[in-house]
């Protein structure tokens, strides 16, 4: 402890080193603990209590979302209707139009863009809906008709009225339930609602197996699709 | 002159053990390269979302090996080996530090990458084949590890610098905001059409399809409540923790939480191992493929 010697000694003690770093092991932090209103881990007990009503919350807000969820606009539930008919009836479609009306409806659904199979929903979501381990199958189902229907509106239907093949059919119905229903009721029979909602996760990939030897019908955009789709079996 | 006030902290800082830190370090890192593996050796998995659950399981796997080999470091110190303050451990201390960042950014990253894929999936499949193509793929993916590679360089080196924590900071709320808002508006979707598939007028199945319908909803519901709450509550108390540095360096209150820095640290790490269990084994292809890889049958069918 030196006094003011100097003519610009400072006069005070030498400054301690006192360096500002994130080190949580020090210990020579003065932070005083006296006086203390609340608990000392009060901070860390509000953030874990609203951390799990934060959860639980979430929690019930999405069951709830299941019980009351917003209706959707008419044209949708007159698509599902219209499909729900085809399905269970396996009549050809009634409405006067035929493949007019159809089609129609086709493009309201394709400009709309927010209707998809509910298997695709359920599966590739990759477990929203719980359908355990369908992503892999339903993504590699969408890239299927896909690249047909990036052409035009009426191209699926066109290729579908074309195709001969059964199980083509089978493939882009069980992809995209309501827009085939269209064109082909003789398939409603294959295509149950239990496939829709479960999201098998392994029926996916059986059907592309099996149609591995009719791939060649479509025209791909890309060669590694096809190799990949031969890879199933 | 010692210019502290008080000898005594109220809030000692709580140890974990560091045989904890190494199961779940090992346990975590066997579990993601793994799916790594599996990711690649498979041809049927490479598709663009196996591709981003792939890279969120590397980034895991970097998290887990330079945690691991810290805590190496850590006991080899304290047992005397190894000299806290030397020139070289610093240094290494640095890079493992840049390692964690990197791995921790790109963990966010990806999950953002894997929630925007599913939501392309579902609200625009008819043109998912286009949106999502394998260049593309790996254009996002170059993106997002040259990304973090630079923001961990940042980041341990201009740590002192507040505005870097602030920039970490923000970018996970921001994630964390949007991955919710993505989930939550696809898991809409499903339940909304679900509904409508449940409420066509059929014979004599109605309920059975209706009951079968609820019960999906809510494992629905169960599902995505696991894959964000458990993104919350082990990402969340280190964030906390980051803006509580920044926010009241003094405060006692504040002290306490800091105090259980290694707690969160533990649960960040065990973040690393639940992923596989929440976005890799619920599919089915990497199940098989990890079956014939553990069982070391022919899997290249």
């Amino acid at each position: 402890m030196s006094g003011a010697d100097g003519p610009n000694g400072t006069g005070a003690s030498p400054v301690p080193d006192y360096e500002w770093r994130y080190e949580y092991y020090d210990d020579e932090e003065p932070v005083s603990f006296e006086g203390l209103e609340a608990h000392r881990y009060s901070i860390v007990i509000g953030f874990w209590v609203g951390l799990a009503v934060f959860v639980i919350f979430m929690f019930f807000l999405l069951t709830l979302l299941t019980k009351t969820g917003a209706p959707h606009p008419d044209s949708t539930a007159q698509l599902i209707g219209y499909m729900d008919s085809n399905l269970n009836n396996g009549a050809p479609p009634t409405h006067p139009g035929g493949l007019d009306s159809c089609r129609s409806l086709f493009q309201r659904y394709v400009s709309k863009e927010a209707q998809v199979s509910s298997r695709a929903l359920w599966t590739t979501a990759g477990g929203v809906g719980g359908g355990a381990g369908g992503g892999g199958g339903g993504g590699g189902y969408l890239r299927r008709p896909s690249s047909s229907l990036e052409v035009g509106d009426g191209m699926l239907l066109q290729e579908l009225a074309v195709t001969a093949n059964r199980r083509e059919k089978e493939a882009i119905l069980l992809a995209h339930f309501s827009i085939p229903n269209c064109v082909n009721s003789e398939q409603s029979s294959t295509v149950g609602e239990d496939d829709l909602l479960l999201g098998e996760p392994e029926l996916p990939i059986i059907v592309e197996g099996r149609d591995q030897n009719e791939l060649s019908d479509f025209s791909y955009s890309r060669p590694g699709e096809l190799r990949a789709a031969t890879h199933q079996v | 002159m010692n210019a502290s006030t008080m000898n005594q902290t109220d809030c000692p800082e709580v140890q974990v053990p560091a045989p904890l830190f190494f199961t779940i370090g090992v346990v975590s890192l066997a579990e993601n390269l793994l799916v790594v593996v599996a990711v690649i050796r498979n041809r049927n998995l490479h598709a663009p979302m196996y591709c981003f659950i792939c890279s969120l399981a590397a980034f895991n796997t970097i998290a887990s090996l330079s945690k691991t080999w810290e805590n190496l470091m850590l006991v080899l110190a304290d047992v005397g080996h190894l000299e806290k303050r030397g020139s070289s451990e610093m240094k290494l201390d640095d890079v493992m530090d840049s390692l964690l960042c990197m791995s921790f950014v790109g963990s966010i990253f990806s999950f953002l990458a894997i929630a925007v894929d599913r939501y392309i999936t579902i609200f625009h499949a008819l043109r998912y084949h286009n949106i999502m193509t394998m260049q593309r793929t790996g254009a996002i993916l170059g993106v997002i590890w040259t990304t973090c590679g630079v923001s961990a360089f940042l980041m341990v080196r201009f740590f002192e610098s507040k505005f870097i924590m602030i920039c970490f900071v923000v970018f996970f709320v921001i994630s964390l905001v949007t991955i919710c808002f993505l989930y939550v508006y696809m898991f809409m979707l499903a339940s909304i059409h679900a509904r409508k598939i449940a409420a066509l007028p059929t014979s004599g199945e109605g309920k059975s399809r209706r009951q079968r319908w609820q019960g999906n909803s809510m494992r629905g519901a169960l599902t995505l409540t696991i894959l964000f709450g458990a993104f919350v509550v082990c990402w969340g108390p280190f964030f906390v923790h980051l803006i509580i540095i920044m926010v009241c360096p003094m405060n006692p209150y504040c002290e306490c939480y800091r105090s259980l820095f290694q707690l969160h640290v533990v649960l960040l790490m065990s973040h690393a191992l639940i992923d596989p269990a929440i976005y890799a084994f619920r599919i089915a292809e990497l199940r098989r493929t990890f079956r014939k890889m553990l069982l070391c049958s022919d899997w290249r069918r």
